[in-house]
């Protein structure tokens, strides 16, 4: 299972917003996607899901190039997560994590017993099953994306990309939806998200893909690509990295330098 | 308390005794008094011979009521009754379906101006001393004039689907509503203009067996693909992005919904002038007991629309020596019912 994009440059009209982006990923990568607001994150991720043509480059998803695919099978290999936002209609968990299920069904046939089955198993698997009668607009932002994670691995694609899966979460949240993310990392998928905090890149991921104006700046295992000079470089402010070390752990924390001072 | 999925059989036949019990009382209604058991008779007689057209075997039940009776049944309440229930039926589920594909439970079946549209053909038809038959033709043919006017406006449009539809569809509303008013002011003032008002307001008081056929035939063919199709409704109200990365295409989805959904309203509107509410108030009730899925919305929406609708023509028919406009009548219900539905607010509270 792999992701594999080569010199992949798209642009709006005459407005050029992704240049020669090489990249990839493998089974079990967890890979955070850093940069600035409007540096073109949701728009490569358009790009890998098959939503935008790029007009150069290639874009192989296991093996299938994705200009030959269709929604259908780009739906088979790979799932998107988008931000956790109250629906317009409030749906139930249950019935939500259900459309996941639009590419294994024909277009007459509707969910039955044993696909209420599944969802159940999935939403245990995520802790959530208690939630499965609520309704989507009565549950925290964090169960919301925890519900909309389901419905994406019930579609059973092996790549997962999500866009900025903590945004709107408090901290607490926040670290349990990566929990679960790592955790799906550990069995295999391959799972690419968007994400403002380099902190949680340093903390939760095994790679870092940094964007800036559209380039990219730094590739790589998180804990090689994230430097002071990367991060400071690239939110325009300095930027300190510390090793903090407590028992056997050890992890990493960047802050603002001046808040040091 | 938590809505459980199997709670939703058993509120399923309930509305469906309803209905039917609604459906059977609405034939007493009326001045000329019918027993239950020449009502029996007389529906089970023409059914059998219905059958017996059909499968050519000899019919021998004894005739033992009246003509008058007869006629009474089969001529004046059965297309009453069958297009009272249509209609509401189709209003319902037309609705629903433009609620779900708009994204906004707000959202009526004549947002695209298919009832506009409708009351303009209608009125136009009466200007130029149509017969009957030609009116409800002339308002059909309209109604859908007037969404596939909205429809090719949005599909132009730079803006997003959903918003340039809405806008689209108010642009064709007034253009046509604008065209009524310009009909109305030239109409001669003895007959036609009442026929216009009257028209608009809804009624079912006129109906003829080959309009409750009509009807019939036209809401219950788009209503077998909303049927099949009821599952995949629910995709329309994601974002299109999420429903795409599921792996459909739902632009067809969306036009196979607007056609059925048009049809359905175009010829609900054309046999029975114009009914407001319906359409928003009773989809917004069956979300309250069956919640969103539409799965469960279409059918039921389909059961309390056609009996909500034949009760308010029961009432149409009682409350005064004259009778009362359904469009009227709906009004003085739905705003009420809408008011109660804002205070509680609305289907999303858990239930």
């Amino acid at each position: 299972m792999s992701i594999e994009i080569t010199d992949l440059s798209f642009s709006y009209e005459k407005h050029q917003v992704l240049h020669n982006i090489d990249f990839s990923a493998h089974d079990g990568d967890l890979v955070a996607v850093l940069g600035p607001n409007g540096v073109g994150k949701s728009t490569l991720f358009r790009c890998m899901l098959g939503f935008l043509k790029p007009q150069s480059g290639e874009i192989i998803i296991n093996g299938h190039n994705i200009r030959d695919m269709d929604s259908r099978a780009v739906a088979r290999e790979i799932a998107y997560i988008p931000q956790s936002v109250s629906p317009a209609f409030n749906y139930t968990v249950q019935d939500t994590v259900l459309m996941g299920l639009t590419n294994q069904l024909g277009t007459f046939r509707s969910p039955k017993k044993e696909h209420v089955e599944r969802v159940l198993s999935i939403l245990d698997s995520l802790g959530i099953a208690h939630l499965r009668h609520r309704g989507c607009a009565r549950i925290s932002g964090g169960e919301r994306q925890l519900t909309l994670l389901a419905r994406a691995l019930i579609q059973n694609a092996k790549v997962l990309i999500m866009d900025e899966p903590t945004a709107n979460l408090d901290y607490g949240n926040q670290y349990r939806v990566m929990e679960r993310i790592g955790s799906l990392a550990d069995k295999g998928y391959t799972i690419i998200f968007s994400t403002h905090d380099p902190n949680q890149a340093l903390l939760h991921t095994s790679r870092a893909l940094v964007l800036s104006d559209g380039h990219v700046l730094a590739s790589g295992p998180s804990k090689d690509v994230l430097t002071e000079d990367v991060l400071s470089s690239l939110y325009g402010i300095d930027v300190s990295i510390h090793d903090l070390n407590y028992g056997d752990s050890r992890c990493m924390v960047c802050t603002p330098s001046a808040a040091a001072s | 308390m938590h809505s459980t999925a199997t709670g939703f059989r058993p509120r399923m036949a309930v509305l469906a005794v309803i209905f039917l019990l609604t459906f059977f009382s609405a034939f007493f209604i009326g001045r000329y008094q019918v027993s239950a058991g020449d009502l029996f008779d007389i529906l089970s007689y023409r059914f059998l011979k219905l059958l017996s057209g059909i499968f050519d075997f000899n019919l021998k039940t004894p005739v033992t009521w009246t003509s008058q009776a007869e006629s009474v049944i089969i001529n004046v309440r059965l297309p009453r009754v069958t297009a009272a229930a249509v209609v509401g039926a189709a209003l319902s589920v037309a609705g629903a379906s433009y609620q779900g594909m708009f994204r906004n439970p707000m959202v009526s079946p004549d947002i695209l101006g298919a009832s506009t549209g409708a009351g303009f053909g209608a009125a136009l038809a009466i200007l130029l001393s149509f017969n009957y038959i030609f009116t409800t033709l002339s308002a059909f043919a309209f109604g859908l004039v007037a969404v596939t006017l909205a429809w090719a406006v949005s599909r132009v449009s730079k803006l997003n689907t959903t918003l340039s539809m809405v806008l689209a569809g108010i642009m064709v509303s007034s253009l046509f509503s604008a065209g009524t008013s310009f009909i109305k002011l030239v109409a001669d003032t003895e007959e036609q203009l009442p026929a216009i008002t009257y028209w608009l307001m809804g009624s079912l008081n006129s109906i003829k067996s080959k309009d409750a056929l009509f009807v019939i035939v036209l809401v219950i063919i788009p209503l077998v693909p909303l049927m099949l199709l009821r599952w995949r409704i629910n995709l329309l109200t994601i974002s299109e992005d999420e429903a795409r990365s599921l792996g459909i295409n739902t632009g067809r989805l969306r036009l196979v919904v607007i056609i059925c959904a048009t049809l359905m309203t175009s010829a609900s509107v054309s046999v029975s002038g114009m009914i407001g509410w319906v359409g928003l108030v009773i989809p917004h009730f069956c979300r309250l007991i069956f919640g969103y899925d539409y799965r469960r919305l279409i059918p039921a929406a389909a059961l309390m629309g056609a009996s909500f609708l034949i009760l308010v023509d029961d009432l149409s028919r009682t409350i005064s020596t004259s009778e009362v406009p359904l469009g009227v009548l709906t009004a003085f219900i739905g705003a009420p019912v809408f008011v109660y539905l804002i205070l509680i607010g609305g289907a999303d509270r858990e239930h």
